[in-house]
């Protein structure tokens, strides 16, 4: 008998429900066991290493030692499995021990890597959000490498323990699923913005209301003013009167909307103050940073402000987050929209105008410039703006520079034979070594069942299985192997374009982002969704819970008994009915007014 | 009339401003029982006010969790409203007035409506209907409120069919009440000469709400030349206001009533007070109610011609700004206006009306640029009017107010009075209070608008005048019929642009429009008709603004402009408009 099993049989008679499920799980490629310096198992998840590469052992004691020890009878919870290393002290110290770890994959790997049965046999490991038996009060301890990847969880656990008074999960739970009122902020141009779009669709298909403030038509205003001044400071003084105006605009929007959500994307012309003035409104504000933070710093304003600042990156990035004060964080990966994205059936006209054997498709950022050129003497097609046409690249640059919309994106990609994808660096003479984060044109190009080749990002293996699903390549020689390779090999380049899209529509659309989302916000925010009301009842139901003489049973009694009814939808019908109002009818509009007066805070 | 009901389903100074009608109405049916319905969060400020037999309350507290949900909940919802909606109905009321000026008010109105109702209601037919026009007037200025000259005190009497009385707002606190009060305000161990001065530093929104670091220097500019002693007035929500204030000034020259007053002890610590400082609150209605002297701050969208203190003698700022009042939602980042009322202006202002000083104008003065003041009084029929402090040129955003007063009031009032004569009599108002304007009165664009308004209305009635004829043979002139249809939706987009652009005659299209709301049935010659009277009646409308404007000028270019008279106890303007008030217009 392995750990593993050995583990496995002490939970199946303690928490014989957890060990079927753990016994499920599938762990991920980028959740890695590797061995530390002195020959010790330590967990990766991603690059990010949650225990020391040194002597974990040794780093475990340390934070053990450090830790104020729990009092005589006092419950001690543990936040973040890990391996075992920081917490085995406290087995014989601590009364009653728990670990909480909040990741399926993580308990799972521990499993198989560690002897828990200590722990289990005393009923001691919670795992995801099964802790809502847990005594409390309890000191509450934690492991820092797991708070950074789990805050949500975290505050959740820290709020449960914290507050005897809390309701039990059936109110802390169950959050998506209620329909949201959420107002998306877009930027006024930039890439994000048909993000902005993309936002609003997926949310509307989860089944919340969602509306999309769109500053586009702001753009044109915000260039203009460019032309007034040769002053650099009075033309940002006049783009910053602009942005106020703006800034008013998502207010007033807001005041008249009254989202329960504010989800802005990177760029949206939001700041502090805004921010609160639309947290005292009553709405969570969420902002999806979906920029590089080291290019990009003004995440340092607004991270500390908003209720949930959603990252693309990971490490540095949490350690710069929590240097500057931010708790309200988590990693949210960009994704895309199936519906947009597509595989097209092209006319012969239009594979002759969009395709060719390898094509890009993106700004002309000067790492791309630099390795596109290296490129000239394929049949080579570049599309995009901010390219030099005056370059050696100028030949290949598609409809002088031009703007692609993302139709035409979709055409081009789905008529190249090779579509190719550098991320941007500014910091990169060629291809970016350390690159981590994916674009979202990884998964645009995926999700038309396109080939591509991609520059090898430190996330890719978690998104995608490199080599099947999608092909890499490090430096400019090893992209011209690779077009050779599969411009010669179709069939090749068709399969591994068909997986990457099975892959997308599977795990990487904006739906599923944005369900995980709200999941996160919840989470970094317990409690923050209203209640909504629960579905409606049928005519039939109302019926039978009246008594014979209600004015309200004969006047529904003619209607189909079987027909789904809400307060709402009978206010409608009554409304819009024929003849002279009678009063149930009158008594059932009166109520409907009233109840949306109290959603609109105003009688 | 036996049975008389009142419904004011809205807030605490709405309902206390209802007092003025629940008197006229006392007035003139001696004899009949008066129910005053309110919602139950008000329950005790309606029981403070007197001039009604009978107080029904809606439960409103027990209905929200109860329209929260659907299925059984919402049965006892059902059954709840059934049980009140029969109480109201029994006996039958020969006149209910709503005041109410939304659907839910309008609602309740239907299901309890006797043979006569006031105010908006909905009719068989499921529509939305509001009379007689005074109440049309109401609903369009809650919507245009820039230029309102009305007090809603007068505009719901005036909706509710009965007479200005010049009477404000009344509220009688309990004896029992102000007894404890009393002994509480004596246990501070005050010297007698000591001023007891109110403090309400909360709004109902954080823009209509003077800062409360202006309150600290108010309140210590005020100590620096008499004692005083603040009592500091709001709601829990707003203590932390109170603890702003308070941590700043000396220690035990205040005392915080925040969150612990409910409406009787409210009422009776503000009837102890010798001034209420105050933003434009519920407060400052109750104390117009008691009796207490006001000093009103009024920004953001707060106007203190729509909502002013009631009664005479009271003070009330308003920011002199380009700005103001806010054109938006209430969002703004700049808060201008905040600036604009200074905390030494108040607390000059305060003074003055502590040591009991008559309100005679000033001249202008660069201190107060910003500032608009206003004394509270009635005219000579019995209207809430304000008049200015301060000794300015006529501007025009105050002319045109009183172009709107005399307007609205002859035309709603139904005056036999000569135009001429009403507005000699304004006149005679602008002249005892106002410097002569420094550009000429009439401006070239709001006539020019008002011409346009005319002729739009014209176009009007020259197209439903073709209809008319065609419609006795539709079928065959269908074409025509409908092309006619068609121009004459391009005049009212016309005419609804117009009052866009325009926001002094904004009044005039949001009537023209509520009124095309209420055209009924769907056969064409009588559906015509009625439209061609609204034109007809927009046509007249306009010709009478445009006559007072081109009267005012002739009036102000003829008399001496010299201003020497003392400022008189009641301003007396707009005297002699006898209106038929037996026979209120209607929509």
């Amino acid at each position: 008998m392995n750990i593993y099993e050995k583990n496995l049989a002490v939970l199946r008679k303690t928490r014989p429900a957890l060990a079927e499920r753990l016994g499920q799980v599938v762990v991920p490629p980028h959740f890695q066991v590797v061995q530390a310096r002195n020959g010790q198992p330590i967990l990766k998840i991603g690059e990010v290493s949650l225990h020391s590469p040194y002597d974990p052992t040794a780093e475990g004691q340390r934070w053990a030692w450090a830790q104020e020890p729990p009092s005589a009878g006092e419950p001690l919870v543990i936040f973040g499995l890990g391996l075992g290393y920081h917490w085995q002290y406290f087995l014989d110290t601590a009364d009653s021990l728990f670990v909480v770890e909040p990741s399926l994959e993580v308990a799972r790997l521990a499993l198989e890597q560690v002897d828990l049965t200590p722990l289990l046999e005393r009923q001691g490991l919670r795992v995801g959000r099964d802790f809502y038996d847990l005594p409390r009060p309890a000191r509450l301890l934690v492991h820092q490498p797991t708070l950074r990847q789990q805050r949500g969880a975290y505050r959740r656990l820290e709020r449960w323990l914290a507050d005897p008074s809390q309701p039990g999960p059936a109110t802390a739970d169950a959050v998506v699923g209620r329909p949201l009122k959420i107002l998306v902020i877009s930027p006024l141009y930039g890439g994000s913005y048909p993000i902005a779009q993309y936002c609003t669709r997926a949310f509307k298909r989860l089944g919340h209301q969602a509306e999309m403030l769109d500053h586009g038509p702001f753009f044109p205003a915000y260039k203009a003013l460019e032309q007034i001044s040769r002053t650099p400071q009075h033309t940002l003084g006049l783009k910053q009167g602009l942005l106020r105006l703006i800034s008013e605009a998502i207010l007033v929007k807001a005041a008249e909307y009254k989202p329960d959500l504010v989800w802005a994307l990177a760029q949206a012309p939001l700041d502090c103050q805004l921010i609160k003035a639309l947290q005292d409104q009553g709405s969570r504000v969420a902002y999806w940073f979906v920029e590089d933070f080291r290019v990009m710093t003004y995440w340092r304003e607004l991270a500390p402000a908003v209720d949930a600042f959603l990252v693309i990156q990971e490490e540095p990035f949490y350690q710069a987050l929590e240097k500057a004060g931010v708790e309200k964080y988590a990693f949210l990966p960009l994704a895309t929209d199936p519906e947009i994205f597509r595989l097209l059936e092209l006319s012969p006209a239009e594979k002759r105008r969009f395709g060719s054997a390898l094509a890009f498709v993106g700004a002309g950022y000067l790492n791309r410039r630099q390795v596109f050129q290296g490129l000239t003497d394929f049949d080579l097609k570049i599309w995009g703006s901010d390219w030099d046409l005056k370059s050696p690249l100028g030949p290949y640059i598609q409809c002088q520079g031009a703007r692609i919309s993302a139709e035409d994106s979709v055409k081009i990609f789905n008529a190249s034979r090779i579509n190719l994808n550098l991320h941007s660096s500014p910091f990169h003479q060629g291809i970016n070594p350390e690159g981590d984060y994916l674009n979202p044109r990884v998964f645009d190009l995926a999700a038309c069942g396109a080939f591509q080749l991609v520059d090898w990002r430190g996330q890719l293996p978690r998104f995608f299985k490199p080599g099947e699903e999608i092909v890499t390549f490090t430096t400019v020689e090893e992209l011209r192997q690779q077009i050779d390779y599969y411009l010669a090999h179709p069939e090749e380049r068709e399969a591994i374009a068909r997986r990457g899209r099975e892959r997308v529509r599977r795990q990487h659309t904006y739906e599923h982002r944005l369900a995980q989302a709200l999941q996160l916000i919840e989470e970094l925010n317990p409690g923050a969704w209203p209640t909504r009301q629960p579905p409606a009842t049928t005519i039939g139901q109302l019926l039978n819970r009246l008594p014979d003489d209600s004015s309200l049973k004969s006047y529904l009694a003619r209607w189909d008994p079987t027909e789904t009814v809400s307060l709402e939808g009978l206010a409608t019908r009554i409304a819009q009915g024929q003849g002279k109002l009678s009063e149930p009818e009158g008594i059932i509009l009166f109520l409907n007014e009233f109840r949306q007066g109290l959603q609109r805070g105003q009688l | 009339m036996k049975e008389i009901m009142i419904i004011n389903l809205m807030r605490l100074g709405d309902l206390v401003q209802t007092t003025p009608l629940l008197r006229a109405v006392r007035r003139e049916h001696p004899t009949a029982r008066i129910t005053l319905v309110v919602q139950d969060v008000f329950q005790e400020v309606a029981e403070l006010m007197p001039g009604y037999d009978r107080l029904v309350v809606l439960d409103f507290l027990r209905l929200a969790p109860l329209v929260d949900q659907e299925g059984q909940n919402l049965l006892a919802a059902y059954d709840y409203l059934a049980t009140i909606t029969a109480t109201l109905k029994n006996p039958r009321s020969d006149l209910v007035i709503n005041l109410t000026p939304n659907r839910l008010g309008a609602i309740l109105t239907r299901l309890v409506a006797g043979p006569e109702v006031r105010g908006l209601t909905m009719t068989a037919d499921r529509q939305f209907r509001s009379q007689p026009a005074w109440m049309a007037y109401m609903l369009c200025a809650a919507k245009h409120y820039r230029f309102n000259p009305f007090n809603i005190v007068d505009q719901f009497t005036r909706g509710g069919g009965f007479r200005p009385q010049g009477e404000g707002v009344a509220l009688k606190p309990p004896a029992t009440v102000l007894d404890q009060v009393d002994r509480h305000l004596a246990a501070l161990g005050r010297d007698p000469s000591t001023w007891l001065i109110g403090l309400q530093p909360g709004a109902s929104a954080v823009l209509r709400q003077w800062p409360p670091e202006s309150f600290v220097t108010l309140a210590r500019l005020l100590l620096e030349t008499h004692s005083c002693h603040f009592l500091l007035l709001g709601t829990e929500k707003e203590r932390h206001l109170g603890e702003f204030i308070q941590a700043r000034l000396p220690v035990g020259v205040t005392t915080s009533l925040m969150g612990q007053t409910r409406i009787a002890d409210l009422a009776a610590y503000l009837a102890r007070l010798q001034l209420l400082i105050t933003n434009d609150t519920g407060t400052m209605h109750v104390a117009c109610g008691v009796g207490t002297p006001v000093l009103g701050l009024f920004l953001a969208t707060a106007r203190v011609h729509d909502t002013g203190p009631t009664g005479r003698g009271h003070l009330a700022l308003q920011p002199r700004l380009d700005c103001y009042p806010c054109q938006n939602t209430g969002v703004c980042t700049s808060l201008r206006c905040h600036q604009a009322l200074d905390p030494a202006l108040v607390a000059h202002l305060a003074q003055h009306r502590l040591q009991g000083q008559p309100l005679t104008q000033i001249d202008d003065n660069p201190f107060w640029e910003n500032v608009d003041v206003f004394v509270s009084d009635y005219d000579d029929q019995g209207y809430q009017v304000y008049y200015p402090l301060i000794c300015r040129p006529l501007d025009p955003a105050y002319f045109w107010n009183l172009v709107m007063r005399l307007g609205w009031r002859w035309l709603l009032d139904g005056s036999p009075e000569p135009l001429r004569l009403v507005v000699q009599q304004g006149m005679e108002f602008i002249r005892r209070y106002f410097q002569p304007p420094i550009n000429r009165l009439r401006a070239l664009q709001r006539e020019q608008a008002l011409q346009e308004l005319i002729q739009l209305a014209q176009q009007g009635l020259k197209r439903t005048g073709q209809i008319l004829p065609l419609g006795v043979d539709a079928d065959r002139h269908l074409a025509r019929i409908k092309t006619l249809g068609e121009r004459l939706a391009q005049i009212d987009t016309a005419i609804v642009r117009l009052g866009h652009i325009f926001p002094e005659i904004a009044s005039l299209v949001e009537m023209f429009q509520l009124a095309q709301t209420y055209l009924e049935g769907s056969d064409l010659i009588p559906l015509t008709r009625q439209t061609r009277e609204l034109y007809g009646q927009l046509y007249r409308q306009g010709k009478i603004f445009l006559k007072i404007l081109s009267l005012c000028d002739c009036q102000w270019n003829d008399c001496d402009l010299r201003r020497d008279h003392p400022l008189p106890s009641s301003a007396s303007w707009l005297t002699g408009a006898e209106t038929n008030f037996a026979a209120p217009n209607s929509f």
